[in-house]
């Protein structure tokens, strides 16, 4: 056996992973020079794991979570846009309760044509009547609705103001506000807002103002 | 809690799952990276990069092998990135591997000798010494623990190579080491 195949087959002894183990073992007891080389490797190993681990920064975590809830994908961006603003809502019930004089002194804020039109039904009661069986019996589903409105040149697609507060009359409400846990948690959800998410954070405390109901 | 039931987790949408993978492997993933590339600064930029690169791609992960394995196969691509960038925009990478010294605490370490501080730079230096395929397999076995089938997956390449590398670096990082502080290795 030559030195370099010696050297090859130790390496990959010492790591449990040759090919013939009990050879190389007895060939080691009988041969001064490959134990010699096998206790080198040794002890090289014993020594690369007495390197010190480089320390990881305490903001480490932070920041990698920060990047991959900005990057996080659609499905998840969905939740998280109902979350934050629901969640902000319910810290801002302080600022609610505080001006709550205000609210009562001032007549009570339109709501988006969007959220009226929840209210008032734009197509007549029998379209309605056949969309809503349809959903019922899962046949049309909610196609019939959707062909039905287009005819009326109604935009089918619910709007952000129709999800939030059908959202906030639901059972929803409460699991997605309770998905903050911490100031910490709070404060990322208020850096998150942007216009849109802000609009509609304030349609949804009219639209609780409106209703006379308290977060 | 297996790495890949958190993966399922994450998928739903659960951040905290996403973070307990983060907690288990970036000491790790850094221990790595840092012997890459050298610098404790790039090594946790791209650490954290490894970390985001795997969420967005958590949909597409498949459980055919060990989560760590595909972890550090991002890391090592970036690593290796890196080093490419770094060469053919003249920087020297090695040179911050002192600058950065000391690595981790020492004030953790009372007992630690001078000759062993010796020691461990003469490892430091000699495993920048190393070419970057030959340092990766060393660093994946004897500092993160894989074995040869986590590391040929990592790498890229068969579990021969593996074989014939680590002997290979193993041979040239006491050479280095010779060379360097003699009668100490």
């Amino acid at each position: 056996m030559s030195t370099e195949h010696v050297v090859d087959d130790l390496s990959a002894y010492l790591d449990g992973e040759a090919a013939a183990p009990e050879n190389i073992a007895v060939h080691l007891r009988n041969c001064p020079e490959c134990a010699h080389k096998y206790g080198e490797l040794k002890k090289l190993s014993e020594q690369l794991r007495t390197l010190p681990a480089p320390d990881v920064s305490p903001a480490f975590l932070t920041r990698v979570m920060a990047q991959a809830r900005e990057k996080a994908p659609r499905k998840q961006r969905l939740w998280f846009r109902f979350a934050v603003p629901l969640a902000l809502a319910a810290v801002l019930a302080v600022v609610l309760i505080g001006g709550v004089f205000y609210v009562r002194s001032t007549p009570p804020a339109e709501l988006p044509p969007s959220v009226i039109a929840m209210d008032k039904p734009t197509m007549p009661d029998d379209e309605i009547a056949i969309a809503e069986l349809e959903a019922e019996w899962g046949v049309g589903e909610d196609a019939g609705l959707y062909e039905a409105e287009y005819s009326l040149g109604v935009e089918p697609e619910p709007s952000v103001d129709e999800m939030v507060v059908g959202l906030a009359n639901t059972e929803w409400f409460d699991v997605l506000a309770s998905n903050w846990e911490t100031e910490d948690d709070v404060d990322t959800m208020l850096y998150a807002l942007d216009d849109e998410e802000t609009a509609i954070l304030e349609q949804l405390l009219r639209a609780y103002a409106e209703e006379g109901r308290m977060i | 809690m297996s790495d890949w039931e958190l993966v399922t987790q994450a998928r739903q949408g659960k951040m905290d799952a996403f973070a307990e993978l983060v907690r288990r492997y970036q000491a790790p993933v850094m221990q790595f990276t840092f012997r890459m590339v050298g610098s404790a600064e790039d090594a946790e930029e791209i650490a954290q990069d490894s970390f985001i690169r795997v969420y967005r791609h958590l949909e597409r992960l498949e459980p055919k092998a060990k989560f760590s394995t595909f972890l550090f196969g991002v890391a090592r691509n970036l690593a290796l990135n890196f080093l490419r960038d770094a060469k053919r925009e003249g920087r020297q990478v090695t040179q911050s591997l002192e600058a950065s010294a000391p690595i981790g605490s020492d004030a953790g370490r009372p007992d630690r000798t001078a000759r062993l501080r010796e020691m461990e730079s003469a490892i430091e230096r000699g495993l920048q010494l190393l070419s970057a395929e030959h340092r990766e397999v060393l660093v994946l076995r004897e500092l993160n623990g894989l074995d040869y089938e986590s590391i040929a997956q990592v790498c890229e390449c068969k579990k021969g190579t593996v074989r014939s590398r680590l002997a290979r670096a193993r041979n040239q990082l006491r050479q280095h080491m010779a060379g360097d502080i003699g009668d100490l290795v």
